[in-house]
């Protein structure tokens, strides 16, 4: 212990001897540890930190997956398919239930819409989360015809109203029904995602079909049963329905997640494996570049190490000294790495759309960041400390002993790992610099991708029809009418337009299409997504028609058995080279087996998102036959599309004073909400090859500069024996290039491997794409060349009279 | 290991004349080289200025073997770096060949010094990457000489100094002696018109120092042109000249007595 502070004391008293070393070292690796700690924080919320809730492993998340599903292969489960499950299942101590529902609260304020879910009862005990204020819901809450009931989120309570603790036994109108208000959830609890309202789901699902398939289920594993055996014998469960109740279960297979699996797709896994691979290379860079200050710093040290030696320090007695600095300057920049870290959790958070993550997923600089950094800060310490550490109580005791010795042996190790950690310097450099030339490409490719429709001067918004006065589908049809012939004669107004779906943000159906010559077994047709529109939504969006034509007014607004359909839904039910113009179809759930006819055929135009891979194969019916109570409307106006949107609210208000309008964005704000994670992963791979590139150029030019003055005399015979300024010059460049040449290479092969690393997560761009290997490796080159041109200038100035000087 | 290849070398060094039969002697002009004319070197540090070199008048003349003596510090070495290009005088008159150096520029100078002057340092200067071969080649690369050209030449000086068997080696594997004659074949194989050599036996043991000024006094024996900075009195007696400096004048300048 006395020798450790001993080493402190002295590893203190040497760093403060050589403050710009200090600064410089410190600075790196703050830059590396503070990135590396931001990521891991990310990380750690996302990926590893366990939920907030009772034993969180044992938390499955339960689905349905139909094999010809377009929806990314996993869909809802019925409410009768979620009772078969909870009373058959024999793995999980519980099962819980619940689905999205907006909500409105009309308690005398402003009518104001919120993300709700109806739950079952024991979802929240489930969990193991209980109000903070009143109390869960209980069983009888839960069922058929009893008194409504709701929970509201801590978020609600504070600001709708005012923290007052006797809005317990409130009654208040949700969606127009008057529910008592039980209690208060914690501060920060909004299950599932981003949720403010909690109802209870067997009123409002009791008398749902078996095709109806709405319900998201959770449910907790037995103590001792693992993921595979409930999965097994889910599967058996799923099949046995299938079998009972062929028309609504046959293709759907019931499968279950964890509850991180469920909140993680495997891109964003991906995403976050590929961020901390960056800066996992940011880090590394920084601590070649520490590594080589140190080993320019040992060399000067050599007597110094030396005495030490001839005074009887032994050789670990030496390592370890000189590892106490080396660890003292990361502790040091682990520090300003939490720092940045603070800084770069705030830049990312901002960068995010708002509410756009589940509340689950929250970072900060917690206790386990703050012990990677410590983690990280002594293993950087050791791993840029040892090499050098090892090397300078290698000298020859000698020769290091006589004053003004070199060593030219030793020397030629150290140049050796010094030209090794810069060619590794520059070989990071590349990888992270090509990723991000990828990404950033992929977002730009974005930008001009042809979405199919011109998405200038649209604007959109939401709105929501509450209460039981909506529960009438013929009266929702009929009000969305009224708002869009309101909002269609609003000056500046060209078309006006309303679906559940708006293009870019989502919404539709989907169902098993049987087409009218299918051959498919029930249950075995493709799963294709479909939506129910008003009159003018082809004209209002600009999408074309290829073939065929639009809905007239009437078909619009009654349920006409017609649809039109784009060209790919088209070929997907009748092959390629068929004409779906005429031909029929039907929605596999629809008892009342209506054939549509198909009356129109538009392009693939990019309704899923402009990141799509796959084309859009959808069918648009009028909206008559899907009503919904969430609705988005479209419209396109002859100048700024934001002007409208006063004007637009006010018009829906004044057809009905109780509507909430939510979610106002012109369609190219959702245009780029549809792709700005490609922005992101492009600006902060950026950020960490151009921070890398620094390091690199100071690396470079570290050790050129350093060989520079090493070699001052080999350059003075050299320029006695008739080399001139330029030929110096072009040995000194060359050695730079060389080294930036082999790092180069290395990195080519590294950011080879990289783009197919992150092939899924790039849209639009080859992950081969030659221009950004070949750009990023010239920039490298350049830059390297760059930063050997200084320390080449001081060379070719060198006075040859140095060779006649005595060593 | 090295004392035995040493002594095979120095063994091998008597018994191959190192002028052999088949190299024709360079016949002597007589011409004069390399004239300096009220030469000075002034010395400017802070406030403080010391003139190393004052009213120097020294001719060389093609074929001369002289030698530069005197004690330490009477301006020997900066004498030499003059005659070698590296420095410049603060006045008076310098010609090479009758063209006059002082208004040079520094890549004429470099281009001088590569083809018309070979140095021979005390402490050999060789290069510690390169390896025997490569710092022979070395003037006649920077003079832009192919390959094929550059070898031929490396190997024949490379006899010269009974060093062509070491070609392949590294400097640090070369005892001293040997590194000299390895510095003497760098300096003569670009055939330059004068070999500048300072203090050639200061790094090297008696023994060594004299096969050293041997194979000096051979090299003039075929034709060389020598200016040899010494303080050793043994040493200066090879020359057929011998310059005297003190307090950075010329004092004496006479002819050696055989």
């Amino acid at each position: 212990m006395d020798a450790l502070l001993q080493d402190l004391r002295y590893a203190i008293r040497a760093l403060r001897k050589s403050p710009a070393f200090t600064a410089l070292a410190v600075v790196c690796l703050a830059i590396g540890i503070g990135a590396t700690t931001t990521i891991f924080s990310v990380v750690n919320a996302v990926l590893l930190k366990p939920f907030d809730f009772r034993d969180p492993s044992a938390l499955v998340e339960i689905s349905d997956h139909h094999a010809k599903s377009e929806a990314r292969g996993l869909s809802a489960l019925s409410y009768p398919n979620y009772l078969d499950l909870s009373r058959q299942a024999g793995s999980f101590s519980e099962m819980a239930a619940n689905t999205g529902l907006s909500m409105t609260l009309s308690d005398g304020q402003e009518p104001e819409r919120f993300a709700g879910s109806v739950v079952s009862w024991n979802l929240f005990s489930m969990l193991g989360v209980r109000p903070v204020l009143g109390r869960d819901f209980r069983a009888d809450d839960d069922r058929p015809g009893a008194a409504g009931t709701v929970l509201i989120s801590n978020g609600v309570w504070q600001r709708r109203y005012h923290s007052d603790p006797a809005i317990v036994g409130r009654a208040i109108p949700v969606n127009g029904r008057l529910c008592t208000v039980i209690g208060v959830m914690p501060p920060g609890f909004r299950f599932p995602a981003r949720q403010d309202l909690w109802i209870p789901l067997t009123p409002l699902h009791a008398a749902d079909a078996r095709g109806d398939r709405t319900i998201g289920a959770f449910a907790r594993l037995k103590r001792g049963v693992t993921v595979d055996q409930a999965a097994v014998e889910l599967k058996t469960i799923s099949a046995r329905l299938a079998q009972e109740h062929p028309d609504d279960n046959r293709g759907y297979t019931t499968i279950l997640r964890t509850l991180r699996e469920s909140y993680n797709g495997p891109d964003v896994t991906l995403v976050l494996i590929a961020m901390m691979g960056a800066v996992i290379c940011v880090l590394l860079v920084a601590c070649a570049n520490v590594a080589n200050l140190q080993l320019a710093r040992a060399s000067a040290r050599h007597r110094e190490i030396a005495i030490r030696s001839a005074i009887g320090a032994g050789r670990g007695r030496i390592v370890r000294q000189l590892l106490t600095e080396s660890v003292l300057i990361a502790l040091m920049g682990g520090v300003g790495g939490v720092l940045i870290a603070f800084w770069g959790l705030d830049l990312i958070t901002a960068s995010l759309p708002p509410d756009n993550l589940p509340y689950l997923l929250h970072w900060s600089i917690d206790g386990t960041s703050l012990l990677f950094t410590l983690a990280v800060s002594v293993a950087t310490g050791l791993l840029f400390g040892l090499a050098p550490a090892l090397q300078a109580s290698r000298g020859n005791l000698q020769d290091s002993l006589k004053e003004g010795a070199r060593g030219t042996g030793a020397g030629g190790r150290r140049s050796g790992i010094r030209n090794a950690l810069v060619i590794a310097e520059v070989a990071l450099s590349l990888v992270l610099l090509v990723t991000a030339a990828l990404f950033v490409r992929s977002f730009f490719a974005l930008q001009h991708v042809d979405p199919g429709f011109d998405t200038a001067r649209l604007m959109t918004m939401r709105l929501y029809l509450p209460g039981d006065v909506y529960k009438n589908d013929r009266v929702k049809q009929q009000r969305l009418a009224d708002v869009v012939r309101r909002v269609e004669a609003l000056p500046g107004v060209q078309a006006a337009t309303a679906s559940n779906t708006i293009v870019f943000d989502g919404g539709g159906s989907s169902d098993g299409i049987v087409a009218d010559d299918s051959k498919a077994a029930p249950g075995e047709e493709p799963v294709l997504p479909y939506t129910g529109v008003t009159s003018h939504w082809f004209r209002t969006l600009g999408v074309p028609l290829l073939q065929g034509r639009d809905f007239t007014d009437s078909e619009a607004s009654e349920s006409t058995a017609v649809a039109v359909v784009t060209q790919s839904f088209g070929r997907k039910l009748w092959g390629k080279d068929a004409q779906p113009l005429g031909r029929q179809f039907r929605l596999r759930t629809d008892s009342a087996h209506h054939a549509f006819t198909v009356i129109g055929v538009v392009p693939d135009f990019k309704l899923n998102g402009i990141d799509a891979r796959e084309p859009a194969r959808w069918a648009f019916l009028p909206y008559p036959w899907v009503p919904a109570r969430n609705n988005g409307i479209t419209i396109r106006c002859a100048g700024d599309p934001a002007r409208i949107t006063n004007l637009a609210r006010r018009a829906i208000r004044s057809a009905d004073p109780a509507l909430p309008v939510f979610g106002t964005l012109t369609m190219t704000e959702q245009r780029r909400l549809s792709f700005w994670q490609y922005g992101l992963f492009g600006s902060m791979f950026a950020v960490f090859g151009a921070v890398a590139l620094l390091l690199a150029v100071i690396g470079v030019y570290g050790v050129v500069a350093y060989g520079v003055s090493q070699r001052t005399h080999e350059i003075g015979v050299r320029m006695a024996l008739g080399a001139r300024s330029e030929d110096v010059l072009r040995m000194i460049v060359g050695q730079g290039a060389r080294l930036a040449g082999i790092g180069i290479v290395i990195g080519l092969l590294g950011a080879f491997g990289a783009g197919r690393a992150v092939a899924s997560l790039l849209r639009e761009t080859n992950p081969s794409d030659p221009v950004s290997f070949v750009v990023i490796a010239m920039l490298l080159t350049a830059t390297a060349i760059l930063a050997s041109y200084v320390p080449a200038r001081r060379a070719a100035a060198v006075d040859p009279m140095v060779a006649l000087r005595d060593e | 290991m090295i004392a035995m290849t040493e002594a095979a070398d120095r063994l091998k060094g008597s018994l191959a004349p190192l002028d052999g039969p088949q190299r024709e002697l360079k016949k002597p002009t007589g011409q004069t080289l390399i004239k300096l004319e009220n030469v000075t070197k002034v010395f400017y540090t802070d406030e403080v200025e010391t003139h190393a070199l004052s009213g120097i008048h020294l001719e060389i003349k093609d074929g001369d073997y002289l030698s530069i003596a005197g004690p330490s510090g009477c301006g020997k070495s900066t004498l030499l770096s003059i005659l070698g290009l590296l420095d410049s005088p603060t006045d008076g008159r310098h010609w090479l060949k009758g063209q006059p150096i002082e208004t040079l520029k520094l890549s004429e100078r470099a281009r001088i010094r590569n083809r018309e002057i070979g140095f021979i340092f005390q402490s050999f200067n060789l290069i510690g990457d390169l390896s025997v071969q490569e710092n022979v080649e070395l003037p006649l690369t920077y003079r832009g000489m192919s390959a094929g050209d550059r070898k031929g030449k490396v190997s024949d000086a490379l006899e010269r100094v009974g060093m062509a068997h070491r070609a392949r080696h590294l400097p640090s594997q070369l005892s001293g002696g040997q590194q000299q004659r390895v510095a003497v074949a760098r300096a003569l194989v670009g055939e330059p018109s004068i070999l500048l050599a300072d203090e050639p036996t200061g790094n090297l043991d008696s023994r060594n120092g004299e096969q050293v000024m041997e194979l000096l006094r051979e090299l003039h024996r075929a034709g060389a042109t020598i200016c040899m900075v010494t303080h050793d009195m043994r040493f200066s007696r090879h020359a057929d000249r011998t310059v005297q400096l003190f307090d950075g004048r010329v004092v004496e300048d006479r002819a050696e007595v055989r």
